[in-house]
């Protein structure tokens, strides 16, 4: 188990977002993650990738307890996510959006920069090269060099996708990363998350509103409501589930 | 005995350090808060009965004794004014940036009371109110030119010359660094914090560590930049330095000239300046123009114009920046976003 | 007794006093921080351009011949507190209505108001200069000396005439405000506003109005503590520049948006610094007499020494920032 989540809770004032919630993603799989509108996934992920901290419980990652880490401690462990609402640099191109990933660039380092000129230069030529294949591949070329906050709706979901890319990570959390992103194109990121998950090995946690993509994907699938887990296994033992159905399906499902 | 000191600031600090540990050895909650308290007070008590003996020691000393006076190279003087700058911004930071931006800005003026008034106070320190003077000059003052022949007026421009190269020289370098770091991976970095530090804290980036870092940079320019103010004026006198003319003053510079933009707060800096030195004479100017007007009408003159023209400044400063922030919000020469 | 004595001398009526100037103050910029959300810096500025307004007001009684039984000073009161909630409202008007019509951030405002401190402070010394002046160059300042020896203390309790119509004023003023802020409809509104401003202006509240009358009550109160400030020691162009950071402190510590909190803060910071510097050696002095040889008080045995005094503020101030920055009462802060 590359994640291992244990008995956490989340209180937003007398909300519980999160309760008592137990659950694990194997490594090397792509675990789906649906639920209705706020049944606590998106603080689930929240609380995986150190965004906030839980009131209650542990979070396992690769073994160790991560419970409480920074977000920044986590992505260099190799844990890295998107968020729901797109958390884009507005202030910077989409280019400039990619090539800040990397963590190991000594061009963020006061002296290096400074004093060591060819080093800093050198790494900022493979980076670039990285950003502008990551870009290739999303079909952003055209807008390269707008800025980040010029960006439509769905260009900003590929932009944050794009930057989980830019390194090797163990882990992607992805959240609704298929909200606002066209057919053909989504496509194409189905096969790529597959092929980044069979061939790179890594694994991926996505919360999905879309059950085709997710059936897709998927396996296991885990179910929330009312921020705790209420099943888990493959799609098509989900969809057969009338309990399941009942709390899930039953009720319209808006794409938020 | 400055040691003795030395050794008491120690031991009250482990006090404290201790106290905030007590958890450790089961103590919590309230009573912990308590212990907290009254370790700071036992911590504060005991390095105070050591400093003042030693501070009154110093001071007794002929003609008011203080501990500065090395005798070093003005120069390596301006690098550990730097230096102690980045130390008081590790603190400062350390303590205050996590506060939301209005609270932040009233914490650190507050605390640059308190930095003020440690500063004014300990004599045997800084020497206080007495003042440190004259402070020597890194290149040839203007008496060393007269005394090798020159007249009054070309030594003064010759020695103030060499001054302004060598400041010029030191504003070159900080330019350079300052653009070279901000093009690079390190100023994309710095952006990203800024527009979204959520986002950037989960790519990796270490938010707290790195805005420290910017402080304290920013901090060590501070810190050069007073010290080579106070050897400019040879005399070092704490009460001097107000907020008015100098925190304030900086503001209006940066706000003027365009945040985020080096080559803004360096225009900026040169126009304020202008504005700050020209108001003086220019309202004097005025005032002298209707005091000879409203004396003809038989009202009288104005009394004390030059006392009242030194204040105009003030004034100036104040309405300069209230336009600036109502008519051009990014300043005069606004921050250029990168494209491509 | 005298140890008592001197105590209520040096620790209880100088810090009622400068505790009631520190709340009124602070009681005006935490409306203002409710209504408005941002830090009036400009606050001192009010305090003492009301400060001078009375003093012109003063002396133009003083000039007419005009005598009165209490100090002029707070004869001239209630005419200078409209004028400064005038010009209260016509500095809203010039320099924060624009930036808050476009929405800038509350940091924005802070600096805007900076500048308005630097403007008004520039205007006053242009017009009176540097110098210092006294309310009291044609009337005598009233110092009652109470004799105490019947109680066995061989000092007297010394207050000024100012001093006793300062803390009854600012007892009426808070009481009335009290009134203000709990039983009239504008008042009612203000908490409102203060506790969520959006809903406020949803559930039909004239926020325009609530916003003026936030700065006609702020102006008055702030010329009201500068001018008691004046009265009780002199007056001079940076008389309260010098303790806006307390002033902030006292709102702070009280939380931001809260009236009461203000107040509470304002007493608590004149009560801290007036303490922190007192000489416990005056008190402590019998006890010279059992001490051993080696355990003698020293001449000063102060806290902090004299003229860290505002320092106290500032120290508090950063304290409450880091532990505790919604205020001891839990503030408002949004
Ligand atoms: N920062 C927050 N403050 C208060 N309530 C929150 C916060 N974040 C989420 N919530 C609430 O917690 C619940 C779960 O939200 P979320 O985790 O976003 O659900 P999901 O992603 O499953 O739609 C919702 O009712 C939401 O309103
Ligand atoms: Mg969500």
């Amino acid at each position: 188990m590359v994640i291992d989540v244990r008995n956490v809770s989340k209180r937003f004032g007398g909300l519980r977002a999160v309760n008592n919630c137990s659950l694990s993603v194997r490594r090397g799989s792509i675990t789906g993650l649906i639920g209705p509108n706020g049944a606590g996934k998106s603080t689930l992920f929240n609380m995986v990738a150190g965004n906030i901290t839980p009131d209650e419980g542990q979070v396992i990652f690769d073994g160790q307890d991560v419970t409480g880490w920074k977000p920044f401690e986590l992505f260099r462990v190799g844990m890295l996510r998107t968020f729901q609402i797109a958390h884009e640099f507005g202030q910077m191109t989409a280019l400039e959006n990619l090539m800040m990933v990397p963590g190991d660039q000594p061009g963020e380092h006061l002296i290096d920069t400074w004093f060591r000129p060819r080093l800093v230069k050198s790494r900022e030529i493979e980076v670039r090269k990285k950003a502008l294949d990551v870009i290739d591949f999303l079909k952003l070329g055209h807008v390269r060099d707008e800025l980040a906050g010029n960006l439509s709706g769905g260009q900003k979901k590929l932009l944050e996708l794009g930057r989980t890319m830019m390194v090797d990570a163990k882990v992607v959390l992805l959240d609704e990363v298929a909200a606002g992103v066209n057919k053909t194109l989504l496509n194409d990121l189905a096969g790529n998350i597959e092929r980044m998950n069979r061939e790179l090995g890594y694994t991926f946690f996505v919360i999905e509103h879309d059950m085709d993509l997710i059936g897709r994907l998927c396996d296991p699938v885990i179910v929330m409501a009312q921020g705790e887990k209420i099943a888990e296994g493959p799609m098509a033992e989900i969809r057969a589930n009338p309990a399941i159905v009942e709390a899930y399906f039953g009720t319209p499902v808006e794409v938020a | 005995m400055l040691g003795r000191a030395l050794l008491a600031f120690a031991a009250g600090a482990a006090i404290v350090y201790g106290a905030r540990k007590a958890d450790r050895i089961g103590i919590t909650g309230r009573w912990k808060t308590v212990l907290t308290v009254f370790a700071w007070f036992v911590a504060y008590v005991l390095y105070r009965s050591q400093l003042d003996p030693a501070a009154a020691y110093i001071e007794s000393a002929v003609g008011g004794g203080w501990v500065g006076g090395l005798g070093g190279h003005p120069v390596l003087g301006w690098l550990f004014g730097g230096l102690l700058a980045a130390g008081i911004a590790y603190i400062v930071g350390k303590i205050s940036l996590g506060l939301r931006t209005d609270y932040l800005a009233i914490a650190t003026i507050g605390i640059s009371e308190i930095i003020r008034a440690l500063i004014k106070n300990m004599d045997w320190l800084t020497r206080g109110t007495l003042t440190v003077s004259p402070i020597p000059w890194p290149t040839p003052l203007p008496q060393s030119f007269q005394a090798g022949g020159m007249d009054n007026l070309s030594a003064l421009v010759a020695a103030r010359g060499g001054f302004l190269v060598l400041a010029l020289v030191v504003l070159g370098i900080v330019l350079w660094l300052i653009s070279r770091a901000y093009a690079g991976p390190w100023g994309r970095m710095m952006r990203s914090i800024r527009d979204n530090h959520i986002a950037s804290s989960s790519m990796g980036k270490n938010v707290k560590a790195r805005q420290l870092e910017i402080f304290i940079f920013g901090s060590v320019l501070m810190g050069i930049g007073g010290a080579m103010l106070v050897s400019f004026v040879q005399i070092f006198d704490p009460s001097s330095y107000q907020p008015i003319n100098h925190t304030f003053l900086i503001w209006v510079m940066v706000i003027v000239g365009g945040a985020g933009n080096n080559w803004g707060a360096l225009f900026g800096a040169v126009l304020i300046w202008l504005i700050w030195v020209i108001s003086e004479p220019l309202s004097k100017a005025v005032f002298e123009f209707v005091s000879m007007w409203s004396s003809n009408v038989g009202w009288g003159a104005i009394p004390e114009i030059e006392a009242r023209s030194a204040q105009m400044r003030v004034f100036v400063l104040g309405l300069v920046i209230t336009i600036a922030l109502r008519f051009a919000p990014k300043g005069l020469i606004p921050e250029v976003v990168k494209r491509g | 007794m005298t140890e008592l004595v001197f105590f209520t001398n040096q620790v209880i009526i100088s810090g009622l006093v400068l505790g009631c100037i520190y709340a009124l103050g602070a009681v005006g910029i935490t409306l203002i921080f409710g209504i408005l959300r941002f830090a009036h810096f400009a606050h001192s500025e009010l305090m003492t351009g009301g400060a001078f307004i009375a003093f012109l007001l003063a002396s133009a009684f003083a000039a007419w011949g005009i005598t009165t039984p209490i100090p002029t000073g707070f004869v001239v009161l209630p005419i200078a507190m409209v004028i400064t909630a005038i010009l209260s409202l016509g500095i809203d008007k010039g320099f924060y209505a624009p930036l808050r019509k476009r929405g800038a951030k509350p940091v924005t405002l802070l600096i805007a108001s900076i500048g308005v401190t630097l403007m008004v402070q520039g205007l006053i010394r242009l017009f009176f200069g540097a110098g210092s002046y006294s309310f009291f160059e044609t009337e005598t300042k009233d110092v009652f000396r109470i004799d105490l020896s019947a109680l066995g203390s061989t000092r007297p309790l010394v207050i000024t005439e100012p001093q006793v119509f300062m803390i009854v004023v600012t007892f009426v003023s808070v009481l009335a405000l009290h009134f203000f802020l709990t039983r009239s409809r504008l008042g009612k509104a203000m908490r409102a506003m203060a506790d969520n401003a959006d809903l406020a202006q949803v559930s039909g509240i004239n926020t325009a109005l609530v916003v003026r009358v936030t700065w006609i009550v702020a102006g008055a109160l702030a010329c009201m503590a500068g001018t008691m400030l004046a009265l009780d020691v002199t007056l001079k162009p940076d008389l309260a520049f010098n303790i806006i950071i307390p002033i902030f402190a006292a709102a702070i510590v009280g939380g931001l948006g809260q009236a009461y909190g203000a107040i509470a803060g304002g007493l608590l910071i004149g009560f801290a610094e007036s303490l922190a510097v007192f000489n416990w050696t005056m008190v402590l002095r019998p006890l010279n007499g059992v001490l051993p040889d080696w355990l003698q008080l020293p001449a000063t045995l102060a806290l902090v020494p004299t003229e860290y005094k505002l320092t106290v503020a500032f120290v508090i101030l950063v304290v409450v920032l880091l532990v505790r920055p919604t205020g001891i009462f839990k503030g408002a802060s949004s």
